[in-house]
């Protein structure tokens, strides 16, 4: 008997069948997703408070629930809490003047996001002796700028309002929140929605408009469901999957898939509002938009004040705020001026990487924007 | 319905689950209804044209192969027709509403649509016409008969196709030329909106009549399978261009089924997956930052933006034929491969021979080698310039195509031109610094080439090639940077694309070790799931 060959006849093993093959190599595969997963999530993990993340960090936590980013952005206090969560509230940016500061000179309120005061901004350096007043928030539409303006318009006594409307951030008009519409990175300040009611507009405010307010309903269950609820009644941007954290927010894929689904849930609904050829005559975004341009205009005008309106076009839009709204401003003789014929929306030369105009253009803007200004007094 | 939407998410499995369970049949009823409801998701008018060139180009099939059709066949043709007719285009949809208090709601002024209606009635003139005159077409003698199936299939065809798609085109250009000649123009212009994939589906029936007339194959007898030749949804919309000869008897035998043909199937979907979501749309924007602009482009941009156009359109096309193939392998139906690492190509022969492959052999067997058969030598290179040229048509309505179809038909007269002289040496002889540098020159050549693939006017092809030329415009960089599932994804791709071509073998993943398979497929869903952030674009293909 060949005690060798019987030997090894005992350790033969058949080869695997075809079902057992791809049996472990979807078991390899599903132990790499975890692998994947747990490293991504390691190597760019959130970094400490007070530190701001690289672009990578920030890339593999946009899909990070609306519920899990502010718990890590509002802390216990403003100082502790990211700068992000405090900005646009009413009220953020402190020290703003009453007054003008230099005798003679322009005091000019505005309302409006980012692009609008750097066009302020350059209208100061062509004009030094020129009062900025500013009040607005990251990405702001056209509600919150009215809003705003509401509640800031008897604190100070400019001579001219100046109303910064974005094409881009039109489609916030929908929304209570930049927490939803922009939650890759959200700004947790809320706004009213409005809508027309009988020729009327009529606001429906967040239950929370401060960033104390955030905080306090964060801590309190019951508050934050009615205000969760509210979201979601009113707010077109609102996504249960979205929205609602929970452990699952600790991992990299599941992060990345609900920005996907995010993102595609967003599309879907600025595209009720916004297409190649411009604002849908469908959606409620146009006729609430003209309905907040004529109250504001009146409302500036009973103050006393001078209104003005700056339609900025971002890369994509064309001239569609301008087709918009021009018959309107035009119709109640409110100055106003486009940038679609100063900056056209297609030249990528207008633009930043960031998304807004570069500084030779916001010259320009602010340079026909005091010439508006000194043509209507 | 795109395959990389939610719907088609969805419609995957009903369709799988459905055809598990039938018999052969059984299977080729529902995956022609299947079909015609992908085909339709986009706009059910659209199914009319379908319904059309099948009962075209099945009637003349037969008509050419037989003679003539049974009373049975006439029957079922032509009802087919007719209830396309009335089902797709007379009734609008629109007006029929689902839900609400009363169930089913009809707006009844607007059931019927008025161009439908006319449509209907040509339907109803157009079976009527043809089974009148049947008879006496089938007493024909047989070389009239059959030139007569032939010319009916494609004068119907390219007449559906020049309607559609070209049309306008033809007609706006002539409005230009007038126009240039100083006469004020207005001609009419049709209110048209481009059928999905027409001129896949127009290809691929008339090869169908053309390869009968040919004997190269008997007619179909069966509507049924007919049908979904032409409307089988995993290629329907932007190929691969199927041949009759190899597509008809896979539908009209029964399939089998083997796990090595599902893996291939799940490992083809997720690599078009890969190439669509992750890569081609993430580096969309970019290239649209550059294409669309209207301000002064720099010549870095336009070389870049180009660049990542070539991926781009590489990564869209070829990562749905893959889809396309690997849903029609699950089905246990193999398709056609349409590309074979063709950025790898050191000559424009090569490069078609590995690019779209299933439209490079179309143009060749049905264009190319008809005009050279009668006089080889003095033709050869006008009849490579003419298939280039109508190759650069087929690709869209605009003069671009033509110019870049012109410029790979110059390419290859070129090519034929040097290669007449100087025979290709022996591939083995060849040094590997030389295939190394002939893939980098004709890359660069062929690289110009997409600018004139992508540009939307003769005046930004002036400009950018300016641009490129002499570097007006700046050399910076201001494209808009390409997505992180792009960036992550373009080496791996160029690593499977390089193992493809070095082993010449589509398959030469598989022999790897199990845990290195794990870990491409791993990457490939990671990079896939980032890429669902990306904005979606529609297939580029989809508009041709």
């Amino acid at each position: 008997m060949n005690l060798l060959s019987s030997s090894t006849s005992n350790f033969d093993r058949s080869p695997p069948s075809p079902v057992q093959r791809a049996v472990v190599v979807v078991l390899w595969t599903l132990l790499f997703l975890v692998v994947i997963d747990v490293a991504v999530g390691r190597l760019f993990a959130a970094p400490p408070a007070g530190v701001e993340p690289g672009p990578l960090q920030r890339r593999f936590a946009a899909g990070r629930s609306v519920e899990g980013k502010l718990a890590r952005m509002v802390r216990e206090t403003d100082e502790s809490s990211a700068p992000m969560a405090a900005a646009g509230w009413y009220g953020s940016r402190r020290d703003q003047p009453t007054r003008a500061e230099h005798p003679g000179g322009l005091f000019v309120a505005a309302y409006g996001m980012s692009t609008s005061f750097r066009v302020c901004y350059a209208m100061q350096e062509l004009e030094p002796t020129l009062t900025l007043r500013l009040v607005g928030g990251p990405n702001a539409p056209l509600s919150h700028s009215y809003d705003g303006y509401l509640k800031d318009r008897t604190r100070h006594d400019a001579d001219v309002v100046l109303l910064g409307v974005s094409a881009w951030a039109l489609a916030g008009l929908e929304s209570m929140t930049q927490m939803l519409i922009h939650f890759d990175a959200p700004a947790p300040y809320t706004y009213p929605v409005y809508r027309i009611s009988d020729g009327e507009l009529v606001a429906t405010t967040p239950l929370v408009q401060s960033l104390e307010e955030l905080r306090r309903a964060m801590g309190d269950p019951e508050r934050w469901e009615a205000f969760r609820r509210q979201l979601a009644e009113h707010d077109a941007y609102y996504d249960e999957l979205v929205f609602r954290g929970g452990p699952l927010d600790e991992s990299t894929l599941v992060r990345l898939l609900r920005r996907g689904w995010g993102q595609r849930q967003k599309r879907r609904q600025l595209a009720q509002v916004h297409d190649a050829n411009g604002y849908r005559s469908d959606s409620t975004v146009g006729p609430v938009a003209r309905a907040i341009i004529r109250s504001f205009a009146e409302t500036v005008r009973a103050d006393g004040r001078l209104p003005i309106v700056i339609l900025f076009h971002e890369k994509g839009f064309d001239d569609h705020l301008y087709t918009l709204l021009a018959p309107t401003l035009r119709e109640h003789e409110i100055p106003f001026l486009s940038t679609h014929e100063l900056a056209p929306a297609s030249d990528h030369d207008s633009f930043m990487p960031d998304g807004h105009f570069t500084a030779e253009v916001d010259k320009r803007i602010a340079r026909e924007v005091l010439a508006v200004i000194s043509s209507a007094h | 319905m795109l395959f990389n939407s939610l719907h088609f998410l969805l419609f995957l499995p009903v369709v799988l689950g459905a055809y598990a369970m039938l018999r052969h049949r059984g299977q080729n009823r529902m995956l022609l209804i299947a079909s015609y409801v992908f085909y339709g998701w986009w706009d059910e008018r659209f199914l009319f044209l379908i319904a059309l060139s099948t009962v075209v180009d099945y009637w003349c099939g037969l008509t050419i192969g037989r003679g003539r059709l049974t009373g049975r066949q006439r029957l079922v043709a032509s009802s087919w027709l007719a209830l396309s007719a009335l089902c797709f285009v007379t009734i609008n949809w629109s007006a029929v509403r689902l839900g609400g208090p009363e169930g089913i709601g009809v707006d009844w002024s607007t059931l019927i649509d008025p161009l439908g209606g006319w449509a209907l009635c040509g339907a109803l003139g157009l079976v009527a016409i043809a089974n009148l005159f049947h008879g006496l077409v089938s007493r024909l003698d047989e070389d009239r008969r059959r030139k007569i199936g032939l010319c009916t299939s494609i004068v119907v065809n390219l007449t559906v196709l020049g309607v559609f798609k070209y049309f306008n085109f033809f007609v706006g250009s002539a409005e230009d030329a007038l126009q240039g000649l100083g006469f004020d123009a207005q001609l009419l212009r049709l209110d048209i909106v481009l059928p999905v994939g027409i001129s896949f589906y127009t290809f691929q029936t008339m090869c169908y009549t053309i390869d009968v007339y040919r004997g190269k194959l008997p007619p179909t007898a069966r509507f049924l399978d007919f049908a979904l030749y032409v409307a089988y949804f995993p290629q329907l919309v932007a190929g691969p261009i199927e041949r009759p000869n190899e597509l008809l008897p896979r539908l009209q035998n029964p399939r089998h089924f083997e796990l090595a043909q599902i893996q291939r199937g799940l490992y083809l979907i997720l690599l078009g997956l890969f190439k669509k979501v992750a890569i081609a749309d993430g580096v969309a924007a970019s290239v649209y930052s550059i294409y669309n602009s209207t301000g002064t482009v720099g010549g870095l941009d336009v070389a870049a933006a180009t660049l990542l156009f070539c991926v781009q359109v590489y990564c869209d096309f070829s990562g749905y034929s893959d889809i396309a193939r690997g849903v029609s392998k699950l089905l246990g139906i193999d398709l056609v491969t349409n590309f074979r690492a063709p950025f790898f190509s050191r000559s424009p022969a090569e490069f078609w021979q590995r690019w779209h492959i299933s439209l490079s052999t179309w143009l060749r067997d049905y264009l190319f080698m008809p005009l050279v058969f009668l006089d080889p030598r003095r033709r050869i290179y006008l009849a490579l310039m003419i298939t280039m040229l109508v190759g650069g048509l087929w690709h869209g309505a605009s003069w671009n195509f033509v110019l870049w179809g012109g410029f790979h038909g110059l390419l290859l007269v070129v090519h034929a031109v040097y290669r007449d002289r100087w025979p290709a040496p022996d591939p083995r002889a060849v040094r590997r610094w030389r295939v190394v540098a002939g893939i980098a020159l004709f890359f660069a050549i062929n690289w110009y080439s997409f600018l004139l693939f992508r540009a939307g006017s003769f005046a930004q092809i002036f400009d950018f090639t300016t641009a490129l030329a002499t570097g007006a415009g700046g050399m910076h960089l201001s494209m808009k940077l390409p997505a992180l599932s792009a960036m992550l994804g373009i080496p791996l791709l160029l690593g499977l694309d390089l193992l493809e071509y070095a082993t010449g073998d589509a398959l030469a993943y598989r022999r790897v070790p199990a845990w290195a398979r794990g870990a491409l497929y791993a990457f490939l869903i990671f990079v896939i799931i980032m890429g669902t952030g990306n904005e979606p674009t529609e297939f580029i293909y989809f508009q041709f």
